[in-house]
């Protein structure tokens, strides 16, 4: 007992890991919260063009000595009000567009990247994420970018749930429905953006989606979703951080496995109960 | 009675155009209230559009639409709109009892939960449509006739005069569709008005007090009785449509 005590104590004598840990919980419980509606409005593919296409957001503040953070931010929602003009200007299929924009910036970001030396990022970190190395102003802007998440999430609660569920019927009670689609994929962007240093571009989507599906198994009513969903989105992060401390492996591939394993028990139990 | 019979619904000389191609013209129809109206014509001749249009969702080309004497802009509340079940995103999980709450969100507090009057209308709501008991099942798992009494509910927690419902016959059994009839119909006599949209001939002159036939314009608007000639149906369906008149299924 005591020796799992330590186990869990030991890595929290180091300040990193400590700001790793608030961090992690941060991210985990803020995407599966919003992923309640990623899953929800299927913009899972959404969620990871967006995180691909802040690469250039990313690379260009470094380079010119800004933060990361508005960085990203700045492109993650210029790609989201993009994505929607580009799918009503052409008439192509909103997958189309995404799949456009996504790959070609990506790929824009990577050019400018190995194009300029003396970076002092490397793009490993960026995909795989480097939640160890995260600092105290980190911490705070994430906290913040989470309450301002959360916060906004909470105060349209009713008319997001509306829409989502009928969307034409709630334009018709007059719901801004438009203004709400456009709103979630600036809240996707801004999560994506603090959840990069935690678990990197690729894997992003996985926290997004993972517990919130997760939980949409056990519970199946949407409120109870979203608190199940944060809670085990939480748990993923904190689980994974250890079993990244300890063994040596990205903190992101960790916390993205254990939220794989706890959706695939979560399968296995329904299909007992069911 | 001292005041003259208010028109629920005035539409004027309508036209609705998508770019080039024109879905409405010279839509004018007047509804007064109390009537339970079928909107009927094949699938494609704008009944949907025209909902949208009294809505407000799609601007008009030309003409008017004025709900109690008002642009539909400054009406909001007091439309209700059923959708076609195509435009419910069913993955999203809300007991029965969740949906008709959502009728009260233009009414209710920001950041508050539902205040005990909201309560207690969405319970007399669910109970008048039949659907108490089943209140907490995931309206997904519900059958089609189920949830358009649902949404029904919702419409009246809205305290909406006006209720479109669109193709509300589809997927719905015969014997759901009569009693969701009879449903509308109490509703009818408490002074609401009630558009359906159908492309379902069975059964209207039983069914509804007036009957607009549409097919980009209107064919045909009064009685059902007198509405359909022979005349009408052939435009509405050709010559199918006459044949099936002639069955008997229409009186």
């Amino acid at each position: 007992m005591i020796e799992v005590w330590e186990n869990i104590s030991e890595p929290l004598q180091y300040s990193f890991m400590v700001r790793a840990l608030i961090v992690s919980v941060l991210v985990g419980v803020t995407c599966a919260v919003l992923g309640s509606y990623v899953v929800m409005r299927g913009l899972a593919f959404m969620g990871d063009a967006l995180a691909h296409a802040v690469l250039p957001g990313v690379v260009i503040a470094l380079l010119i000595g800004f933060s990361p953070f508005a960085g990203a931010a700045a492109v993650g929602i210029a790609v989201a009000i993009a994505i929607g003009y580009l799918t009503r200007r052409t008439g192509l299929s909103e997958d189309t567009t995404i799949g456009i924009l996504f790959a070609g910036l990506f790929a824009l970001g990577i050019t400018i990247l190995s194009a300029s030396d003396g970076l002092s990022v490397n793009l490993e970190d960026l995909l795989l994420g480097q939640v160890l190395g995260v600092s105290t102003t980190d911490v705070y802007v994430t906290l913040g970018m989470a309450v301002l998440v959360l916060g906004i999430l909470t105060f349209f609660h009713k008319e997001l749930v509306f829409t989502s569920f009928d969307p034409v019927g709630a334009e018709v009670i007059g719901i801004p429905t438009k203004f709400l689609s456009y709103l979630l994929l600036v809240l996707l962007a801004l999560v994506i953006v603090i959840a990069l240093q935690a678990v990197g571009l690729i894997l992003v989507m996985a926290m997004l989606v993972t517990p919130a599906a997760t939980a949409f198994l056990l519970v199946r009513r949407f409120m109870p979703m979203m608190v199940v969903g944060g809670v085990l989105g939480g748990v993923s992060a904190i689980v994974g951080l250890y079993l990244s401390f300890y063994f040596n492996i990205p903190s992101g591939a960790a916390m993205v496995l254990v939220a794989t394993g706890l959706f695939i028990s979560a399968t296995a139990l329904r299909r007992r109960v069911v | 009675m001292t005041e003259t019979i208010e028109n629920a619904l005035t539409m004027t000389d309508v036209m609705v155009q998508f770019g080039e191609t024109v879905v409405l013209e010279n839509v004018t129809a007047s509804l007064a209230a109390g009537t339970l109206v079928g909107v009927v014509g094949p699938n494609g001749a704008g009944k949907s559009t025209l909902f949208n249009a009294i809505a407000g969702l799609v601007p008009l080309h030309q003409g008017e639409i004025l709900v109690h004497g008002l642009p539909s802009a400054k009406v909001r509340g007091r439309l209700a709109y059923v959708p076609q079940k195509e435009d419910i995103n069913w993955r999203f999980p809300l007991t029965a009892k969740e949906v008709v709450l959502l009728g009260r969100v233009h009414k209710s507090r920001r950041l508050k939960n539902s205040n005990s009057n909201d309560r207690n209308l969405v319970d007399e709501c669910l109970h008048r449509v039949g659907m108490w008991e089943l209140r907490n099942n995931l309206v997904s798992d519900l059958s089609g006739g189920q949830r358009q009494r649902v949404f029904v509910a919702r419409a009246l927690a809205q305290e909406a005069d006006i209720l479109m419902l669109d193709e509300a016959f589809s997927g719905v059994d015969f014997a759901s569709q009569e009693s969701l009839v009879g449903a509308l119909r109490e509703l009818r006599d408490e002074g609401k008005t009630i558009l359906l949209a159908t492309h379902d001939l069975t059964r209207l002159s039983e069914r509804f007090d007036t009957v607009l036939c549409i097919n980009r314009h209107v064919c045909a608007f009064g009685p059902p009785d007198t509405a359909f000639t022979p005349e009408v149906l052939e435009e509405l369906y050709g010559a199918h449509g006459v044949s099936f008149a002639e069955g008997g299924h229409i009186h």
